[in-house]
């Protein structure tokens, strides 16, 4: 075996140099170069020596707020995202990743992220989407059975044989699932929890249907959208938690104009359609509508989140404040 | 990065040294097209993109570094706004970044750079210390964007 030791190799910080060289030619801008690493390998019994830079990426977000009407200067650190490798002779580059690669990873990060604020959304504000006119509509067989057992003590299913049979029995399912009914087929029951709920809300069915909601929509959110394909919550979960990305970036409640929402919204979602700038205006305006109030319309036509949802959301993701910094 | 060449070359436009019928900025950011992206611009890149558009084929776009103030002082001075890539997060709180960011430096005072800056907005003061030392982070990177008849200048 030669001994690696003796050969001479390229120094690394040449090694840095020519990395950033390649990322400034031909990466872009929001990538840098960590310390290279020497590293040994056997290739068809031959131990060779290579420089690993690992590339890692920052992508920076520009907040305007409204109400100082200041912007907020912040970045994600995303962390490695590839690697380039270099031979130790030369330094010359044997493996450079292609800039969708790195795109992609940093996509993905930006995706988890998201994804993670969506849940965090969904389980902080379940009762004011709950609340949505929209989602008591499309949810109205599942409300049409609360409502049945609540007032008669019992149900009785329909043919099982039959559509509208087959549409009762999945939601009969789900709240038995959540433990809202006894399921003695074919009779439904009310559980103890469900009528304790309900005498709970001073027998108000309307508000006992929407704590029922919003148990499902904080449990069971995904079974509903997959299983069920209700997806009409979808637009608005996106929408406020754009809205919530950017504040929790900014650590601050910030207000955004309707354009920068929907630059918001449009860019973390890809969403880009006419149609959906369309229906935008309204989506907002069921956010921020009374009861809801997930999103305030500000006087100066812009929109500001909730505090007491934002205060818990930053409780919960404490993390956020590695990941993101504000610089100015 | 993309937001200082339109700048720069309004600049240009400006003192007739382009075309007439200068693109709007959203007329401009089309011949771009997916080249912005979550990885930020390839600054290398920017000529090929430019000459995309008929009007910029004439456009010169050298990439140069520099270590001294001096060298932004002098472009100042010859009416050639230099693109600075500096890391902006080193500049305001002395962290290290990744993601680096482009200004225009259009002026200068004994403790000031200004910039014409796409986050700051028109003659942004930057502290020459830190901002040296944060250009530097970036290897003193620079971009000199002139048109052709602007060169001529020098040759006649």
């Amino acid at each position: 075996m030669v001994d690696l030791s003796k050969i001479p190799i390229v120094h690394e910080g040449v090694i840095l140099a020519k990395a950033k060289e390649i990322i400034y030619n031909k990466l872009g801008t929001n990538l840098g170069a960590r310390s290279p690493i020497l590293q040994s390998k056997i290739i068809k019994d031959k131990e060779k020596q290579f420089w690993i830079v690992p590339l890692e990426a920052d992508y920076p977000r520009i907040i305007e707020d409204q109400r100082t009407g200041t912007l907020k200067y912040v970045i994600f650190h995303i962390g490695k995202v590839g690697e380039i490798v270099f031979e130790t002779k030369k330094g010359k580059p044997l493996q450079v990743p292609r800039r969708s690669n790195l795109d992609y990873a940093i996509g993905e990060e930006l995706t988890r992220i998201r994804t993670r604020i969506e849940n965090l959304l969904l389980r902080t504000a379940s009762f004011q989407f709950a609340k949505l006119v929209h989602m008591k509509h499309i949810m109205s067989p599942l409300l049409n059975i609360i409502t049945n057992i609540l007032k008669h003590n019992e149900f009785e299913l329909p043919d099982m044989e039959t559509k509208r049979g087959q549409n009762i029995i999945r939601y009969v399912e789900l709240l038995e699932k959540r433990k809202f009914i006894h399921l003695k087929e074919p009779i439904v029951y009310p559980s103890a929890d469900l009528q304790s709920l309900f005498q709970e809300t001073g027998e108000n069915y309307s508000r006992t249907l929407e704590y029922v909601l919003k148990d499902i929509i904080e449990n069971e959110y995904d079974i509903v959208y997959r299983k069920y394909k209700v997806r009409v919550l979808f637009p608005y979960i996106q929408i406020s938690s754009s809205y919530y990305d950017y504040a929790l970036s900014a650590q601050d409640l910030i207000a955004m104009s309707e354009e920068d929402l929907w630059f918001a919204y449009s860019s973390l979602y890809r969403k880009f359609s006419s149609r959906r700038r369309f229906r935008f205006v309204e989506w907002l305006r069921e956010l921020s509508q009374e009861g809801v109030e997930l999103l305030y319309e500000t006087p100066r036509g812009a929109y500001q989140g909730n505090r007491q949802i934002f205060a818990k959301m930053l409780d919960q993701f404490p993390e956020r404040q590695e990941i993101t910094r504000t610089i100015m | 990065m993309v937001a200082c060449a339109y700048m720069v070359l309004k600049y240009w436009s400006n003192k007739k040294q382009l075309h007439d019928n200068f693109p709007s900025f959203d007329e401009f950011i089309p011949s771009f097209g997916r080249a912005i992206k979550y990885s930020g611009f390839p600054p290398n890149k920017l000529r090929d993109h430019l000459i995309k558009m008929d009007m910029f084929r004439e456009v010169r776009v050298q990439h140069r570094k520099s270590n001294s103030q001096r060298t932004l002082e002098f472009h100042i001075r010859q009416g050639v706004p230099p693109i600075v890539i500096f890391d902006n997060g080193y500049y305001q709180q002395l962290i290290d970044s990744m993601a680096g960011h482009a200004t225009v430096i259009v002026g200068y005072t004994p403790e000031n750079f200004r910039a014409n800056d796409p986050f700051g907005g028109e003659q942004y003061p930057y502290e020459r210390m830190r901002f040296m030392d944060s250009w530097q982070k970036r290897e003193g990177r620079y971009i000199l964007i002139t048109p052709k008849i602007h060169l001529k200048r020098w040759l006649t």
